[in-house]
């Protein structure tokens, strides 16, 4: 397998009160094509800033962050911003839908950033709508959906451009065991064809045993934390 | 301290800009009402103080027509008809020709009888062995002197012994000043500022009045008045001193009262701008709300605490205002006070009085409108399910059916608008209530109407600029809860902004278009003054003459005009009239005919009278006036006309010369309007009369009937110049609104924003959509702003200025360049004031808006 995230030397550091905290120090990791790799950690530990670097929604202090091959840390914000939309789909804790706009228009809104939406984007909105369980719901506003049936339509809109890497942070944080339960099954059948490289941030080690792969983050560096287990 | 006390407190603080904001808009909303309070107060305080001062202890006074009394009649009250207390006084105006100066201040000439006034002004008098500052012989024996205040002295760089030139009526003067008075009580200071007191033979001499007194003050019991009233000698009448004191307030009513109303337009844009600021501080922590009533805070705490967030927000503003409005008062009293001096009389303001009173109302409404405005939001936060409002969902919904009920609401007042403007056609009071009605009406539909525009918009600005274009209009519409606020405050305040703009367009307009027919001469002359001096200025005889005698002139009128008394004792302009055969083209008649008008002007058997004089008196052709004359009683004169005229707010009557000769003791002439004889040209008419101007000795302003036109018109954007400080006042508050509400509501945004770019919106495409939301927002407010702009200057230009002065416009018209105006104002306040919050939203750190709770 060839590697689509590598993270060379990278420290991220925040300024709190006029001091320097490092959340992470001189990480080096490489996350391969295809993989699902969880995340975890305590709260604070870093698992979200991590998220944040691999998406480029913040550049490393210090460091390299090259998701397929493009080093995010050189680029500029609105150069991070299309990289992002064009390689990267996020899913959220919050699940962070537009609340004025319908379940397809929140679907297709990636797309819309980008350029106007073709008829094959909208069939391929409404096949990923159907394949969350949502069919019946493109109309509706977020206001009337359950918890889990938002994040299923954030999942949807995270994919709506055939992202190579999905970083979904505590996608199941918000919801019931059961939802949860349902959410991760969508999750794994979304990026089981191979192609797509899913990391998760998480609490919960049974999500992670969905994962090929399991990182535990301590004290700002990343640690392999075994074969999963449920 | 009470928690929820201390998140609201936390809230501000965190928030500060918005604070600041709030705290600003509201404080301008107070200013201009205390500024336009103290301006007022403090002109006619001016006024009283000088009529007290110049009354003193005077319990009556005995005047004549316009010629005034003849000065032997002082001798005959104090010896035939037993008042020895009568002092008798002559009163005119003069500037000042100061060197290096060209301002030529104003001054009241005071002519007195210095024996006569011990007992009825003291700080005049103070003879009869007392100590006194004045030289009473030297005033007495030598012509030509003066006594002035040390204050008018200090003013005028005058010193005692010095000289004064001075030009009084066209005329030019000197006089000496031999003493400077320190008046020790406040009264008498003010009272003779800018006054020359000088004996009563050198004010005859100085304003050519030989033999003549204005009036003869006296100090009677009421009983001696009776019969003193009796005795008095035909064409002279007793009257109370008091009277003097409301003449300010009643001439000047209709310009105080329209003045009071603009500045409370003011406050009605600031008390919305705190309503909307009240708004978004409450529903920005109405999850807060929730969560405090999930734990145990009644509704009653929590509605508490919204009011006294309130009264805090609302006693800063005022305090604020109150400071910033002694500030602007400064600026509208010099405003205040030319306009009447231009128009009703003469007078010297110079302090600002700091009226308890108007502080008082201004701290009062601006209190009122914080806690008004506040009560629904405090209401909405403790109506609100605890579950619901720690979710935003179901606010928007409720914000829509919310704005239907409003709407629903807005047209019942617009109802009731109508109702109360059409209830009584003369009162004022009631013509600003049904304006409120009709604004807060508008304001009511504003909401809905946004919500309306806004989803009309969505799908062509789809098709235009795809999902962001889209994406802007539907944001907005989804939360309407704030923008339809933000909408309805911009398009209250440009509404206001323009309205004032048209009407003062309009009624401009309707002003130069008779001016064009009123100047129907070729020539004018007179001696130059100020509007309010037009019924004292007379010109020389030998003046008037030199004029008839230029061989240009082919037809010659000449007008005196005089202050006479209704029956009932009303005041009244009148202009004797030596008409030529073109006088009458001048008049536009809105009720008689041209050829009753000028038979009226060739016999004398009638009146013509003004527009305003006919409204004001509810008189018209057919009916009659009766008027006090000098020779023959209270004579009843008909009314053969009524003419358009915008000049005298009061109304005028006009008269033939014939007749008012011989009704009145009087041969003076005020101006003359000169026709060019046939085969002369305007132009030479014009030097002719300049010509003969230079050599009188009496100076004298000759101005074509153009040049007089502009002068006019010049006078007219003076007297709109507050009016245009006030529209400024109402597009600051918008401003300030419009910015306030625009930052609160994109501060809440912070997270859908940062959702947006965490799925790939760049910053540039976020400001792009926040910005051109803030433009669809101005637009919004500048479309609604047409319809409730042309209707508030409607209602001030035909409502208001009809039941004020009763004038009507010769045509209403929005002109299009003010719709214009409306939506490029609204855009340009809209997206000016939203690029700084854009902005800063668009480049807010992402994760830290994504982390935001």
């Amino acid at each position: 397998m060839t590697a689509l995230v590598e993270l060379h030397a990278v420290t991220r550091s925040y300024v709190e009160g006029g001091r320097t905290r490092d959340v992470l120090q001189s990480l080096d990791l490489v996350i391969e094509r295809g993989s699902k790799v969880a995340l975890l950690g305590r709260s604070g530990s870093g698992k979200s800033t991590l998220l944040s670097l691999l998406a480029g929604i913040d550049p490393p202090t210090t460091g390299e962050v090259r998701i397929a091959g493009t080093n995010l840390a050189t680029l500029d914000e609105t150069a991070r911003t299309v990289f992002r939309r064009q390689h990267i789909g996020m899913v959220f804790q919050a699940f962070h839908l537009v609340p004025v706009l319908t379940v397809l228009e929140n679907v297709l809104l990636p797309i819309e950033l980008e350029r106007r939406p073709t008829s094959r984007d909208r069939e391929f909105a409404r096949e990923l709508l159907t394949r969350t369980g949502l069919a019946d719901r493109t109309t509706a506003l977020p206001e009337r959906l359950s918890g889990g049936e938002q994040q299923r339509v954030a999942l949807a809109r995270a994919l709506i451009h055939d992202p190579a890497l999905l970083v979904a942070d505590e996608p199941t944080g918000n919801l019931d065991a059961q939802t949860a339960e349902q959410v991760l099954d969508l999750l794994g059948e979304l990026c089981d064809d191979g192609r797509r490289t899913l990391v998760l941030a998480t609490h919960s080690t049974s999500c992670a045993a969905r994962c090929d792969r399991v990182l535990r983050i301590v004290d700002g560096h990343v640690e392999e934390a075994g074969p999963p287990t449920p | 301290m009470n928690p929820l006390v201390r998140i609201g407190g936390r809230h501000f603080l965190r928030h500060r800009a918005q604070l600041a904001l709030a705290v600003f808009g509201v404080g301008i909303g107070v200013a201009a009402v205390v500024a336009i309070g103290l301006a007022n107060e403090s002109a006619s305080r001016a006024f009283d103080l000088s009529v007290d001062s110049l009354s003193g202890r005077a319990t009556h006074r005995v005047v004549g027509g316009p010629g005034g009394l003849e000065d032997d009649l002082h001798r005959r009250i104090r010896t035939e008809f037993g008042v020895p207390t009568a002092a008798p006084v002559l009163e005119g105006t003069c500037r000042a020709l100061l060197p290096d100066d060209a301002r030529r201040p104003t001054l009241r000439i005071l002519g007195i009888d210095p024996l006569a006034e011990a007992p009825l002004r003291p700080h005049l008098g103070a003879f009869g062995g007392r100590q006194t500052q004045l030289d009473v012989g030297r005033l007495m024996a030598e012509p030509g002197t003066v006594v002035v205040t040390g204050e008018t002295a200090r003013a005028l760089g005058v010193d005692a012994g010095g000289s004064l030139a001075l030009e009084v009526a066209g005329f030019e003067a000197r006089v000496r000043v031999i003493s400077v008075l320190e008046p020790t009580d406040e009264l008498a200071a003010r009272g003779l500022d800018h006054v020359l007191v000088t004996d009563m033979s050198t004010a005859q001499d100085l304003l050519r009045r030989p033999g003549r007194l204005d009036r003869i003050d006296i100090l009677v019991s009421d009983s001696a008045a009776e019969s003193l009233a009796a005795s008095l000698p035909e064409g002279t009448r007793l009257e109370p001193a008091e009277r003097q004191r409301g003449v300010l307030r009643d001439l000047t009513r209709a310009f105080r009262i329209n003045l009071e109303a603009m500045g409370m337009l003011a406050l009605l844009v600031g008390a919305f701008l705190i309503h909307n600021t009240m708004r978004f501080a409450v529903v920005q922590r109405r999850p807060l709300f929730g969560i405090a009533r999930a734990l145990g805070a009644t509704p009653r705490q929590v509605f508490t605490s919204v009011l006294g967030e309130a009264l805090v927000l609302g006693c800063l503003a005022t305090l604020l205002g109150i400071g910033l409005g002694i500030g602007l008062a400064h600026l509208l009293l010099g405003l205040v006070a030319r306009t009447i001096e231009d128009f009703y009389f003469s007078m010297s303001v110079r302090e600002l009085v700091l009226d308890p009173a108007v502080l008082a109302t201004g701290a009062g409404l601006g209190l009122t409108a914080c806690i008004a405005a506040a009560l629904l939001p405090a209401r909405e936060a403790v109506r609100v399910p605890a579950r619901e409002a720690i979710h935003r969902a179901g606010l928007e919904t409720r914000a829509t059916q919310g704005s239907r009920r409003a709407a629903g609401i807005g047209l019942l007042l617009l109802l009731a608008g109508v109702v109360v403007l059409q209830a009584d056609d003369r009162s004022i009071a009631l013509a600003y209530t049904g304006i409120l009605l009709v604004l807060l009406a508008t304001t009511s539909l504003a909401p809905w109407c946004t919500g309306l525009l806004l989803r009309a918009s969505s799908r062509p600005l789809g098709r235009l600029l795809g999902g962001p274009g889209r994406y802007a209009a539907q944001s907005a519409v989804g939360s309407l809860s704030r923008t339809g606020l933000a909408v309805t405050a911009l398009m209250l305040a440009v509404a206001a902004a323009i309205g004032l703009g048209a009407m003062i367009q309009t009624f401009r307009g309707t002003v130069s278009t008779w001016l064009g027919t009123a100047l129907a001469a070729d020539v004018y002359v007179t001696v130059p003054a100020a509007m309010s001096e037009r019924t004292s200025v007379q010109m020389a005889p030998d003046s008037v003459r030199a004029l008839e005698a230029l061989p240009e002139v082919g037809e010659l009128s000449t007008y005196r005009r005089v202050e006479v008394l209704e029956a009932t004792g009303l005041r009244l302009e009148l202009a004797a009239v030596r008409a030529s055969s073109r006088t009458v083209e001048g008049l536009s008649m809105l009720d008689g005919t041209e050829e009753a008008a000028r038979a009226a002007l060739q016999n004398g058997e009638a009146l013509l009278i003004s527009e305003p004089l006919a409204w004001r008196l509810r008189l018209g052709v057919g009916d009659e006036l009766v008027i006090r004359t000098d020779t023959r009683g209270n004579v009843s004169l008909p009314i053969a006309a009524v003419f358009r005229d915008y000049a005298a707010e009061r109304g005028w009557a006009m008269l033939a010369r014939a007749r008012y000769d011989a009704l009145f003791d009087d041969d003076a002439v005020t101006s003359v309007a000169l026709w060019a004889r046939e085969g002369t040209t305007v132009a030479e008419l014009l030097e002719a009369t300049q010509d003969a101007a230079d050599r009188a000795e009496q100076r004298l302003a000759v101005q074509a009937s153009e040049g007089l036109r502009v002068a006019s018109l010049e006078i007219f954007d003076r007297t709109f110049a507050i009016t245009a400080v006030l529209r400024l006042l109402c597009l600051a508050v918008a401003g300030l609104g419009i910015f306030s509400a625009l930052s609160a509501l994109q501060l809440e945004r912070r997270r859908e924003v940062g959702a947006l770019r965490a799925i790939g919106a760049t910053p540039r495409q976020v400001a792009v959509m926040l910005t051109g939301q803030n433009l669809l927002l101005g637009l919004c407010a500048g479309l609604l702003a047409i319809p409730t702009g042309m209707a508030l200057a409607w209602l001030l230009a035909a409502v208001v200025n009809r039941r004020s002065f009763g004038w009507t416009l010769l045509e209403f018209g929005f002109p299009p360049g003010v719709a214009v105006d409306a939506v490029l104002t609204a855009v340009a306040a809209a997206g000016l004031a939203g690029i700084w919050p854009s902005l800063r939203l668009a480049r807010a750190p992402l994760s830290a808006a994504l982390r935001d709770e």
